[in-house]
């Protein structure tokens, strides 16, 4: 049985005349261990389905199960957000570890976790700063952090490096890639960069613009583990056209609606 | 990536005598000011350019305080004072927080007060002190009583305004995290407010004191207030000076006292310094 089952899965928004279906019947496996990939235009619902497998939306029709046989403590699933939304008030370390401190676990101990997490990162020496004296990528590297402490079954990530620059965006992409393979980390990631998805996934499920449906599910041929500098061949630029072929159509239309 | 610079490179740091200069030179342009001023009105108050009997030189005027404190006459009034004045901050302000916590965390309490408070908001709460003679009589209660109500609503209205102010992701990814909805209100929801709370609490502070003083005027005969007022009616002038710079005093010391907690409780916060 797969991780995670997502069963005919349906969200609208609004009734009547008005009513806007963000995700139309969409169904997906994910396994145990796998980078799955939510690739679409902008509006696509890709968002809108992640809240639904987090819990944080109800689907109108349709079900998420995930497999719990394989007990285990700690969360099921922990997103990773376009913003680093972290707590302004609290130091690095003590946003980090914020899921430990709600579950009892004492601060000395705490505090060593999200050093342990923040290192992964590679930003262990800021973990006694605030939040505003850090950089935009340095927070979301936080953020990151903080999912990984909580230790989840699934990771749940919402474009996480749409509001980074460029190359900060292209560090933190290797980063995540080293970090997932290490960790063997099941992970559904949300893009709508074609690069990205080939780069991270082992699948791409490729969705249509509005009501968001899967067009296309793509398996990523490259080996693991996974090094940067594929995206220089020319196998994985066919494939870049090849997804692009593919969305094209839907991104002109997503921008028509929108 | 940057890394994080603990001190700063010798270059650039002010070195201490010339950080000592820059703030002397900040206080005195803070002083001056001040100072001049009272200056000319001792000058002006001397050479009888304006009426001492309304005017009494700065220099008297603290003589006169100095005298009504050795004398023991300052103390009581004083404490009476500010036993009336921390009692109906004390009665005001906190039930003023608790329901502005309410009202942002709970939709039924907000349904039902918003209007009511919207209602009462704009009526000068000071117009109530006869109301509260007739039900309390004269002395402390009714002057407790309008002081809590004056400091209630600045403090409900800004601390509402706190909590809907708190960035709504926020809360979301508590949740997502594992947090209760109790460890919400109290890990993210409460400390968030804080600094908007503060804020109110200042406003409360000031506007309270101004209430405290004018009910003291009618309906006490002792207290700061009261001896403003007597002094006046017995045309004691410098007195009534005396009895106006302790009684501000008071409030610039509460006011500052306030402000000490509140930079320490939210460092984390700019706005801190920029509200000083």
């Amino acid at each position: 049985m797969p991780l995670l089952t997502i069963d005919h899965v349906t969200v609208a928004f609004g009734n009547g005349p008005r009513k806007l279906v963000a995700v139309d019947d969409v169904s997906l496996t994910v396994e145990r261990g796998e980078f799955l990939c939510l690739l679409g235009p902008s509006g696509c619902g890709k968002s809108t389905l992640l809240k639904v497998v987090s819990g944080l939306l109800a689907a109108h029709s349709g079900r998420v199960t995930l497999d719990t046989q394989e007990r285990r403590d700690g969360l099921e699933s922990v997103m990773v957000w376009q913003e680093p939304t972290l707590i302004p008030w609290r130091r690095i370390d003590d946003n980090v570890a914020l899921s430990l401190e709600l579950r009892g676990v004492p601060r000395a101990e705490r505090r060593e976790r999200a050093v342990e997490a923040l290192k992964l990162l590679g930003i262990a020496d800021f973990a006694a700063y605030f939040p505003r004296q850090l950089s935009g990528g340095m927070r979301q590297r936080a953020g990151i952090a903080r999912a990984l402490v909580a230790d989840p079954r699934i990771l749940l990530m919402d474009e996480p490096f749409a509001a980074v620059d460029a190359q900060t965006r292209r560090i933190l992409q290797e980063q995540v890639l080293m970090l997932t393979q290490d960790l063997h980390k099941t992970v559904i990631f949300v893009t709508h960069s074609i690069e990205e998805a080939l780069l991270l996934g082992d699948r791409i499920a490729v969705m249509s613009a509005r009501p968001g449906r899967i067009k296309a599910l793509i398996e990523v041929e490259f080996p693991r583990p996974r090094d940067p500098h594929i995206v220089r061949t020319a196998r994985f630029q066919d494939l870049e056209e090849h997804i692009w072929d593919l969305l094209r159509g839907e991104a002109a239309r997503a921008e028509l609606e929108t | 990536m940057n890394t994080p610079a603990p001190s700063l490179p010798a270059a650039v740091a002010p070195d201490a005598t010339g950080a000592w200069r820059a703030r002397g030179m900040r206080m005195l342009i803070a002083t001056a000011p001040v100072a001049g001023a009272l200056a000319l009105w001792q000058i002006a108050a001397v050479t009888d350019v304006i009426d001492r009997s309304f005017f009494p030189p700065p220099t008297r005027v603290l003589a006169k305080l100095w005298e009504l404190i050795v004398t023991g006459q300052m103390g009581p009034n004083m404490a009476v004072s500010l036993q009336r004045f921390l009692l109906g901050f004390l009665l005001g302000a906190v039930p003023g927080v608790f329901f502005g916590l309410m009202m942002g965390w709970i939709k039924a309490v907000r349904l039902v007060l918003d209007p009511i408070i919207t209602i009462i908001y704009p009526i000068p709460r000071i117009a109530i002190l006869p109301l509260f003679l007739v039900i309390f009589g004269l002395g402390s209660p009714p002057i407790v009583a309008i002081t809590a109500l004056i400091c209630f609503f600045p403090a409900v209205v800004t601390t509402y305004a706190g909590v809907r102010g708190l960035d709504p992701n926020l809360p979301a990814m508590a949740r997502n995290i594992g947090a209760s909805r109790l460890q919400v209100m109290t890990k993210i929801a409460l400390p968030a407010s804080l600094p908007v709370m503060f804020a109110g609490l200042r406003l409360s502070l000031g506007l309270a004191l101004t209430g405290e003083v004018a009910a003291e005027f009618v309906a006490a005969s002792n207290g700061v207030g009261a001896e403003i007022w007597r002094s006046w009616q017995i045309y004691r002038i410098d007195e009534m000076y005396a009895n106006i710079v302790a009684i501000s005093a008071v409030g610039v010391i509460l006011s500052y006292v306030l402000l000490e907690v509140q930079r320490r409780l939210l460092s984390w916060d700019e706005g801190v310094e920029l509200t000083k």
